[in-house]
């Protein structure tokens, strides 16, 4: 079994200059024929964040926890949320998409949720770099915790292949799978603590939030960029997540690997 | 079933082994039927089960050129899928050495708001080949697909031929070791093709393994040594190309079921007949012909016959045989152009015909009348050879056809009324296949007589 997982890396890390090459295509084909082009990998970032803005600075006037503004606690949870859903909730539809590619010819469809990844990537750069601006803009100190998104970053894609794998999967032969990723999608951003702030749960339930992984990469994030936190802090939950996206990575690679036989048959 | 080339000396000299190779397919009344199935863990079966393939073996030598003949649905492209490992098999073994470039539809996976180059290189890159590599070939795609300016544009504004020269040109920047084309070559307009046959020429003698699947037999006869016939799953014929397309040709024209799954016993016999036939002399077999007794439709034994004959009639009366003779030949299936035919038919009469006529027709293969004519059409009237209720009549004509198909409907009729009564109608119950002649072009020859101008004046 692990044999035949890091012979399936391997073929992974084989394909390397396409993933790249479809990354870009990604990118760019989002924005092509439109005049602005890829500005619109910055426009949209942030106007989204100009409405969060608006909404909390100007109508609600909340304030986050320690002092610091709403917004900016609302967008490094948002940030990182963005990435995870819109990759898992493309990459379900990944190998739906690709049909001709996966039927006509020798296409190696185990890279799509790289791919899409990486497209991500670019927008969640781009907002990455409006929130240190905006830090500035609030005047909320910096410290060399900041390096720390990079690590959760790479966990973050590291949970999320093992996912998008089995979604994609499944979403090949049941297309109920590619239906249901959306209101999943939605109940999962409510159960995160993006928009509300994980004190209002009672401390005896704390740990009931930190069975979400996703709290984990977002208050992660909140760590690196707000509080300057370090991560070796809850090391139990590190081990916790980090176990976890092993075993989806694990189960994802095989089962993706297994099903993949079959998907001419199945579409 | 085993056509395994035995001969193939070293391992490594094969580019393909296929063996014994099966796929299943699970066909699903319902949708849902997936589902349930799956979910009931295999103690209820939902599906019916098709063998797409059922049992084949071959192997292709390293920088040889093979053909796939078979009709629609008889498992070609299920085969080049698994080849090009898109699909895998249910049974057997594959294996393929070397990148294996496939044609299985030109264009595929093109993005249409792309501009043809770019899907050039993006095919390329999908093939494995580095984008920088892709880059430094580009130019010469470009001339191969010949599509001017437009390789610039979106492929999604392209014309339906200027898509196929780009996919052609697409597919042939892989470079491959194996190289896989499903009916891509019928398309394109004849000097493209033409370049592509130039192009496939160049790639056998890099030595690259070609694998062809085609309709057109005088493509596979032309690019190819060897060929397979592929029929319901099943590997009919693998050899010699040209043999291979008349086989191909011989299966196209008799589709009952039974005659498919024994066609190889079929055959066998037909050309000892033929062997048998040859060493009679013409005399002879007309004679026999001319005597033998009502014993059943003889007409099934026949070289041209066609089992997929459409008969219909009241049975007043029936064709029992027929006899087709030529300069050159007795019972032929093959016709040259240009020879004297004479035709022999014998009906036999079960109840009372009144003035019967006997006629026949020739039709080509996508069902144009060249010519039909009956005995009452003739002012002829039959009668009963020495009072029996046996009738034969002769019918002699000149083949003036072109290469190709064609039909041949007997009918035994009464048209004494307006209304025509049917005794016993065989639409297409013979098949022949007339030769190449370089003598004219069209479908027949009218006999053009040319004469100098200048003859004509003195």
């Amino acid at each position: 079994m692990l044999q035949r997982l890091f012979n399936f890396i391997f073929t992974i890390y084989q394909q390397r200059y396409l993933i790249k090459f479809l990354t870009k295509r990604e990118f760019v084909s989002r924005y092509i024929g439109t005049l602005a082009g890829v500005l619109w990998a910055i426009i949209h970032p942030l106007f989204t964040i100009m409405v969060f803005w608006f909404i909390f600075s100007v109508g609600f006037k909340v304030t986050g926890p320690s002092e610091i503004p709403f917004l900016l606690y609302f967008v490094t949870g948002y940030a990182p949320w963005l990435m995870f859903s819109e990759v898992l909730i493309i990459s379900t539809n990944g190998a739906r998409g690709n049909l001709v590619l996966i039927k006509k010819t020798t296409f190696p469809s185990e890279v799509l949720p790289f791919v899409y990844m990486g497209a991500a990537s670019i927008t969640h750069a781009i907002f990455l770099i409006i929130i240190i601006m905006l830090m500035f803009f609030y005047s909320v100190p910096f410290s060399f915790y900041i390096v720390q998104v990079f690590y959760y970053y790479i966990v973050l894609c590291f949970f999320l292949i093992g996912l998008c794998w089995i979604l994609s999967a499944a979403n090949v032969f049941h297309r109920d799978v590619g239906q249901a990723i959306g209101i999943i999608i939605n109940f999962w951003f409510w159960l995160t603590p993006i928009i509300w702030v994980k004190e209002i749960i009672p401390s005896n339930y704390q740990w009931l939030i930190f069975i979400n992984p996703m709290t984990y990469i977002i208050e992660g994030y909140r760590k690196s960029l707000l509080y300057q936190e370090s991560l070796f802090l809850d090391f139990p939950v590190t081990i916790y997540f980090l176990s976890l996206s092993a075993l989806s990575f694990a189960m994802g690679a095989l089962i993706y690997k297994r099903l993949k036989l079959e998907f001419a048959d199945a579409i | 079933m085993q056509y395994n080339q035995s001969n193939i000396s070293a391992n490594n000299d094969i580019a393909i082994e296929v063996n014994n190779v099966r796929k299943r397919y699970r066909l699903f009344k319902f949708r849902n039927d997936r589902v349930k199935e799956a979910i009931s863990l295999g103690r209820k079966i939902y599906h019916q089960e098709f063998w797409a393939l059922d049992g084949i073996s071959f192997s292709v030598t390293k920088g040889e050129t093979i053909g796939i003949l078979g009709r629609n649905g008889s498992g070609k492209s299920t085969l080049l899928q698994i080849l090009a490992s898109v699909m895998t098999e249910t049974t057997g073994d594959v294996v393929v050495n070397g990148r294996v470039a496939a044609l299985l539809e030109l264009g595929a996976g093109f993005k249409p708001e792309f501009t043809g180059r770019e899907n050039v290189i993006l095919n390329g890159v999908i093939q494995g080949i580095p984008e920088k590599q892709m880059i430094e070939k580009i130019d010469e795609m470009r001339e191969f697909a010949d599509i001017g300016d437009f390789f610039d544009q979106p492929v999604g504004a392209y014309s339906t031929g200027m898509f196929v020269r780009l996919g052609f040109a697409a597919a042939l920047s892989v470079e491959p070791d194996v190289l896989i084309i499903d009916e891509a070559l019928g398309v394109g307009d004849v000097l493209f093709q033409e370049k592509c046959f130039m192009k496939i020429r160049e790639l056998q003698q890099q030595g690259v393994t070609i694998i062809i699947v085609s309709h057109s037999g005088l493509i596979i006869e032309r690019l190819c040594k060897r060929a397979i016939v592929l029929d319901k799953g099943n590997l009919l014929y693998c050899g010699n190309a040209v043999n291979a397309v008349d086989y191909y040709d011989s299966i196209m024209f008799s589709r009952d079921k039974t005659v498919v799954k024994n066609i190889n016993n079929i055959t066998h016999q037909t050309h000892e007949d033929n062997v048998n036939l040859n060493s009679l002399s013409k005399d002879d077999v007309l004679k026999e012909f001319l005597d033998a007794p009502y014993t059943g439709d003889l007409c099934v034994r026949r070289n041209s016959y066609n089992d997929n004959e459409v008969r219909f009639g009241n049975g007043n009366g029936e064709i029992i045989d027929y006899l087709i003779l030529t300069d050159s030949s007795i019972d032929p299936k093959r016709i040259v152009s240009g020879e004297k035919i004479d035709i022999y038919i014998k009906f036999i009469e079960k109840n009372k015909m009144e003035e019967p006529s006997i006629g026949l027709g020739i039709f080509t293969h996508d069902g144009i009348m060249l010519c039909a004519s009956n005995t009452s059409q003739k002012k002829m009237t039959l009668k009963p050879v020495e009072g029996k209720s046996i009738y034969i009549c002769k019918l002699s004509f000149n083949c003036l056809l072109n290469e190709g198909n064609y039909f041949i409907h007997l009918g035994l009729t009464c048209r004494l009324d307006v209304n025509v009564i049917y005794y016993d109608m065989r639409r297409s119950i013979a098949c022949i296949n007339v030769e190449p002649t370089k003598k004219f072009e069209g479908l027949c020859d009218l006999d053009f007589k040319f004469t100098e101008v200048s003859n004509c004046l003195q």
